[in-house]
C-alpha cells in the first residue's frame, strides 16, 4: 500500500467542499426551474404530464353613440338640454348592457354561457369616490365574478351621449365577438321590448356602433414575468434553506455559535475608537493623513458611502421626491428616490464586492430577520396568487409595489452596514436637524401659504425633472387647509415629524448641560408645532404615542420633560396660531362624524370578503389598488388584505423587532445604545400608530425614515465585528 | 474615497479583462453611431411622412363672424362627429378617396381622459389597442371647447399622408351633410388652412454623442460586473457547506 502524499487530505477535502457547493448551486437552480415551470403549467402526477396554462388575456373595445331617430349630431338647432337628456339615456343604456336579460342575449350571440360572463357598468359621473367605493356585498360579488373567463365593462361618457364597451376573453377573436355582441344584444333587447309594448319604432333611440370592435392581447409577456418571478423566488428560497441548514449543522457540530453570526450574540462594547481616530489627523504625516481621513467618523471622513447615505436622508426629509419624476416617457414610474437609490445601492455593492476593510459590513440582527420575513411572505403571496392576479391584470401592479418594498429594505440594509457604531450619534443629530428643517418649512407653509420644499425642488432641479404641484392654500373635503410640507399628504408629514420627535425628547432627557436641554426643548416644540400646523387630528395622536412610549421606558426621568410642557404652551400658538384650537375642535364628539372618520370605520366591513377569501397570505402583495377598489385609510388593513394574516404578522413583527431589540439597550441608561434604542423604540410605536391612521407604506417618506432610524438601532445592537482577514 | 481605491485596486488586477471590455464597448459605440457596418445602424431605414389638417365645425352663418352663429351644443357635436369618423363606412370612404386599401388604414380617435383609470381593464385595453401596425394611420382629435377637429395622418410618403388628411377632411364634410336633418339646419365642416405635411428622415444613424455615451455606459457596467464577480467569487469560497 502506497503512503498517502502529504497534503492529499486537504486537497481531497477542498475538492469535496467545492463539489458540494456546486451541488448546492445546482439544487437551487433546479428548485428555481421547477418553481418557474409550476407557475405557468398544470402538472399532473398520474399520468405524469405537464400542460402549459393559457395565461394570456385578450381585450376588445367598441364605442356606441346614442342619438335620436332624426340625428342631432349635425343639427344646428340642437341644444345643450337635448344632449344632457341623451347623455342620461346613454347612461341608462350602458347600465342595461350589464343587466341579466341583455347578458343572456349577448351570451347567445357570442356563443358563451351567460353565467361565464361577469359584467359591470362604471360610474363615471362626477361624484365623490367615497360614494362609489365598493362595500362588502359588492366586493363579495366582484370576487365571485373575478373567476369568470369573460368580462364586459361598460363605461358611459360623463358628458356625451355615448358609451364604450370593454370586453375581456381568452382570445382576441372571442373578445371582439363579445364586444360586438354587447351592442347587438342590447339592440335585440330593445327590439323585443318595443315589440312587447307595441312601441313606435320611429321613436326608438338610435344606437350606432362606431366600427367593429378592436381587440388585442392585454397582458402580453405575463407568462415570462410570472415564470421569471417564481423561478427567482424558488432559487432564493432553496438557497436560503440550504444556507440555513448548513449553518445549523455547523453550529450543531461546533457546539457553539459561530462568531459574529447570531443575532443573540452580546452587543459589542463601545470600545476605544480606531487608532487613526485617536491621534488628530492634522498631527499626522501627510501620507497617513488620507488614511486617517478615511478611517475617521462621518462627517470627518472621506468615505463615499456615509456621505451618500447622508445625502439620501436629506432627500427623504426635505424633498417631495415621490412627486418628482423624469419628464421623459418611460414604461415604468420612476420617482426621484427610485432614480437615486440604485446608484447608492450600486456603490454599496461595489464597495462590498471590492472587500474594502473600511467598507460596509453586514451584521445580521433580529430587525434584519423580521424584514426578511416580511419579504418572504410578500413574495410567497405573489407566487401563490400569480395566476389569479394575472387574470385580473394586477400582477404588474404588485411587482411595482414589491420594487418599492425592495427600495425600503435596501435603504435599511445599506444604512445598517455603512454607518459605524461611533457614527451613530452624528447621524442621529443629523436626523434631528433634518426633522427640524422639515418642521420649520411646514410651519412656514402654514403661515405664509408657500410650500418651500416643492418650490425649491422645482427651482433647483434641472428641467428634465417634473415636480408635482402643491397648492398651499388648497382645502380638503372636510374644509381643512392642506399643509403637506415635503410630503404628498399632510398625514405623511405628521408621521415624519412624529418619528423625529423622540430624538429631541430623548436628547432632552439625557442632556446634562442646560444649553443642550434648551436646544432639544426648542427642537421638540418645533416638531410638535410643525405637526399641528397640518391641521390633522393625527397631529395630536402620533406625538402622544411618542410621549407615552418614553413615559413607559423612562418613568423616573419624566419629570425632566415637565419644562417642555411650558415651552410648548408658549411656542406652539406663536409658531402656528390657531392650529391647536382647530385640531382640538376636530376631536370634539360632535365633529367626529365626518367623512374621514366614517370612511375608516366602513373599511372594516368592506374588506371582509377579501380577507376571508384569502385569509393566510392575502390576495397578493400590493394588489389592492385604491383606484380599482376603495381607499383603505389604515395600513394594517391593507396588509391584511394584501398579504393576509401572515403578512400582517410579519409587518407587526418588524415594528415589534425594533422595540424588542431596543429593550435591552434602553435598560443601560445613559449609554449611546440607550439613546439610540429609546429613539428607535418610540419611532417604531409612532410608526405603528400612524399605520392605523393611513396607508403609510404607500407614501415612502415615512417607511424610509422609520427604517433609517431602525438601521441606526441595528448598528448599535449588532453583534461584535470580527477583524477582517 | 477608500471605497473607490479598493474598487480600482480590484480592477487593476483584471487589466486584460478591462482591456477586452474597453475594446468591445468602443466597438459597440461605433456600431451604434453608424461608423461600423454592424448592429441596428445598418438596418434599411423605413421612410415615413406625416400630415396634419384642422377642421372647424361651424354653422352656415359662421360663428366666427356672427354672434348669432353656432349652436349651444356645437362642442359635443364636433366630438361626436370625430368619433363617427372611426366607423367602418367612413374608414372605407377615406381609404377610397385617398387611394389606399381599406384594410391597411387605421382611423382612431385620440383617447379622452375619461378612457379609464390607470391599471383597470378599460385602460389596459385602450393601451393595448392603441397601435395596429397598419401602414396608414389617421388620428382625429376633437377640441370640444372650440369645435375644432385636428387630423393627423401618417403614411410611408408625403403624397399619401397629404391625400389621407384631405380625404378625412372631405369625408367629415360629407358626414356632416349626410346627418343633417335639412340643409338649412345643417352644420358645416370647414378646413382651416391647407394640409401641412412633413417627411420624417428614416435614418437609423444615432450620431457620435450617443455612440460615446453607449460605449462609456457599457464600459462602466463591464467594470462593475468585474468587481461584483470578484466579490461573488470570494463569497462562493466563504459560503459554509455542511460537512
Amino acid at each position: 500500500m502506497r503512503a498517502r502524499p502529504a497534503g492529499a487530505g486537504t486537497v481531497n477535502q477542498s475538492i469535496s467542499i467545492s463539489s458540494r457547493r456546486v451541488a448546492a448551486l445546482a439544487a437551487c437552480v433546479v428548485a428555481g426551474v421547477a418553481a418557474a415551470v409550476a407557475s405557468v403549467s398544470s402538472i399532473s402526477l398520474v399520468p405524469p404530464a405537464i400542460e402549459p396554462l393559457a395565461l394570456e388575456i385578450a381585450g376588445a373595445t367598441s364605442t356606441v353613440v346614442v342619438d335620436r331617430p332624426r340625428p342631432l349630431v349635425a343639427d344646428r338647432l340642437a341644444t345643450d338640454g337635448d344632449y344632457q337628456t341623451l347623455q342620461k339615456r346613454a347612461v341608462l343604456l350602458a347600465n342595461l348592457v350589464t343587466s341579466a336579460p341583455v347578458l343572456e342575449r349577448i351570451g347567445r350571440r357570442a356563443g358563451v354561457d351567460p353565467d361565464e360572463i361577469a359584467a359591470s357598468t362604471r360610474v363615471t359621473a362626477n361624484v365623490q369616490s367615497v360614494l362609489t367605493d365598493p362595500n362588502s356585498e359588492k366586493r363579495a360579488s366582484d370576487i365571485r365574478d373575478a373567476r369568470r373567463r369573460y368580462r364586459i365593462e361598460v363605461q358611459p361618457d360623463p358628458t356625451l351621449p355615448s358609451f364604450t364597451v370593454f370586453a375581456r376573453a381568452p382570445t382576441i377573436a372571442a373578445a371582439e365577438a363579445l364586444a360586438n355582441s354587447a351592442v347587438a344584444g342590447l339592440h335585440d333587447y330593445r327590439v323585443a321590448l318595443a315589440r312587447r309594448e307595441h312601441a313606435d319604432p320611429a321613436q326608438a333611440v338610435r344606437l350606432e356602433q362606431v366600427g367593429t370592435a378592436r381587440g388585442a392581447i392585454i397582458n402580453g409577456g405575463a407568462k415570462v414575468v410570472i415564470a421569471g418571478f417564481s423561478g427567482l423566488c424558488g432559487f432564493a428560497a432553496a438557497g436560503l434553506a440550504l444556507l440555513t441548514a448548513a449553518r445549523l449543522r455547523r453550529r450543531g457540530r461546533a457546539g457553539t455559535r459561530p462568531p459574529g453570526g447570531g443575532p443573540r450574540e452580546a452587543p459589542a462594547r463601545s470600545g476605544p475608537p480606531p487608532q487613526a481616530a485617536v491621534v488628530p489627523a492634522r498631527l499626522r504625516p501627510a501620507g497617513e493623513r488620507g488614511v486617517a481621513a478615511a478611517l475617521a467618523d462621518w462627517p470627518h471622513t472621506t468615505r463615499v458611502l456615509p456621505w451618500l447615505v447622508a445625502l439620501f436622508m436629506a432627500m427623504i426629509w426635505l424633498v417631495p421626491f415621490n412627486v418628482i419624476e423624469l419628464s421623459v416617457s418611460l414604461p415604468i414610474d420612476l420617482p426621484l428616490d427610485r432614480l437615486v437609490l440604485p446608484f447608492i445601492v450600486g456603490a454599496w455593492v461595489l464597495a462590498l464586492a471590492a472587500g474594502d476593510p473600511s467598507g460596509p459590513r453586514i451584521r445580521v440582527t433580529w430587525i434584519h430577520l423580521a424584514l426578511a420575513a416580511m419579504v418572504v411572505v410578500a413574495c410567497a403571496s405573489l407566487v401563490i396568487e400569480a395566476r389569479s392576479l394575472s387574470q385580473t391584470l394586477e400582477f404588474d401592479t404588485s411587482v411595482k409595489k414589491l420594487t418599492l418594498l425592495a427600495s425600503y429594505l435596501s435603504l435599511f440594509v445599506v444604512v445598517a452596514s455603512v454607518v459605524r457604531r461611533s457614527e451613530v450619534p452624528a447621524f442621529l443629530t443629523y436626523t434631528l436637524a433634518l426633522a427640524v428643517l422639515c418642521a420649520l418649512g411646514t410651519i412656514w407653509e402654514y403661515r405664509f401659504k408657500y410650500n418651500v420644499f416643492y418650490s425649491l425642488s422645482d427651482q433647483v432641479l434641472p428641467g428634465i425633472f417634473h415636480v408635482g404641484a402643491a397648492e398651499a392654500a388648497a382645502l380638503d373635503n372636510a374644509g381643512r387647509r392642506v399643509v403637506r410640507g415635503p410630503a404628498e399628504l399632510s398625514l405623511e408629514t405628521v408621521a415624519m415629524l412624529a418619528m423625529g420627535l423622540p430624538i429631541a425628547l430623548v436628547g432632552l432627557v439625557h442632556a446634562v448641560r442646560a444649553r443642550a436641554r434648551i436646544g432639544y426643548g426648542i427642537c421638540a416644540a418645533l416638531l410638535v408645532a410643525g405637526a399641528v400646523a397640518t391641521y390633522r387630528k393625527s397631529a395630536f395622536v402620533a406625538p402622544i404615542s411618542v410621549f407615552l412610549t418614553l413615559a413607559y421606558f423612562r418613568r423616573r426621568e419624566l419629570v425632566r420633560l415637565a419644562p417642555l410642557g411650558v415651552v410648548m404652551v408658549v411656542m406652539i400658538p406663536m409658531l402656528a396660531p390657531g392650529a391647536v384650537g382647530s385640531v382640538a375642535a376636530q376631536l370634539s364628539g360632535s365633529r367626529l362624524q365626518v367623512d374621514t372618520v366614517s370612511d375608516r370605520t366602513s373599511d372594516y366591513d368592506a374588506v371582509r370578503p377579501d380577507v376571508w377569501s384569502h385569509l393566510m397570505l392575502g390576495r397578493g402583495y400590493g394588489s389592492y389598488e385604491h383606484t380599482s377598489y376603495r381607499t383603505l385609510d389604515m395600513e394594517l388593513l391593507r396588509q391584511l388584505v394584501d398579504v393576509g394574516v401572515l403578512g400582517l404578522a410579519a409587518y407587526l413583527l418588524v415594528i415589534g423587532a425594533v422595540v424588542a431589540v431596543a429593550r435591552a439597550p434602553i435598560r443601560a441608561r445613559g449609554s449611546l445604545e440607550a439613546t439610540v434604542a429609546l429613539s428607535a423604540a418610540a419611532a417604531a410605536v409612532a410608526f405603528l400608530v400612524v399605520s392605523t391612521l393611513f396607508d403609510v407604506m404607500s407614501f415612502p417618506h415615512s417607511p424610509y425614515i422609520f427604517l433609517s432610524i431602525a438601521a441606526l438601532l441595528a448598528v448599535v445592537s449588532a453583534p461584535a465585528e470580527r477583524p477582517r482577514r | 474615497m477608500t471605497e473607490v481605491v479598493s474598487v480600482l485596486r480590484v480592477l487593476a488586477r483584471r487589466r486584460i479583462a478591462i482591456a477586452a471590455g474597453a475594446i468591445a464597448a468602443v466597438a459597440a459605440g461605433l456600431a451604434l453611431a453608424g461608423e461600423l457596418p454592424l448592429g441596428p445602424a445598418v438596418a434599411v431605414p423605413r421612410p415615413s411622412a406625416v400630415a396634419s389638417a384642422r377642421v372647424l365645425v361651424d354653422t352656415h352663418r359662421s360663428m366666427v363672424g356672427d354672434l348669432n352663429g353656432g349652436t349651444e351644443a356645437i362642442g359635443e357635436q364636433a366630438t361626436l362627429l370625430a368619433e363617427l369618423l372611426a366607423d367602418d363606412a367612413q374608414v372605407a370612404s377615406i381609404a377610397w378617396v385617398a387611394g389606399v386599401a381599406s384594410a391597411s388604414l387605421d382611423v382612431r380617435v385620440a383617447a379622452r381622459p375619461s378612457a379609464g383609470t390607470p391599471g383597470t381593464l378599460a385602460s389596459k385595453i385602450v393601451e393595448a389597442t392603441a397601435t395596429s401596425g397598419r401602414p396608414y394611420v389617421v388620428t382625429v382629435e376633437p377640441y370640444p371647447s372650440v369645435s375644432i377637429i385636428a387630423i393627423e395622418t401618417r403614411a410611408p410618403d408625403v403624397g399619401t399622408a397629404t391625400r389621407l388628411a384631405r380625404a378625412t377632411s372631405g369625408v367629415l364634410a360629407q358626414l356632416v351633410a349626410a346627418r343633417a336633418p335639412a340643409r338649412w339646419r345643417s352644420l358645416v365642416a370647414e378646413p382651416l388652412g391647407t394640409v401641412r405635411s412633413l417627411e420624417i428622415a428614416g435614418s437609423s444613424r444615432r450620431g457620435p454623442l450617443l455612440g460615446f455615451v453607449a460605449a462609456f455606459v457599457l464600459f462602466a457596467l463591464w467594470c462593475c460586473a468585474l468587481v461584483v464577480a470578484t466579490g461573488l467569487g470570494r463569497l462562493w469560497r466563504a459560503t459554509p457547506v455542511a460537512p
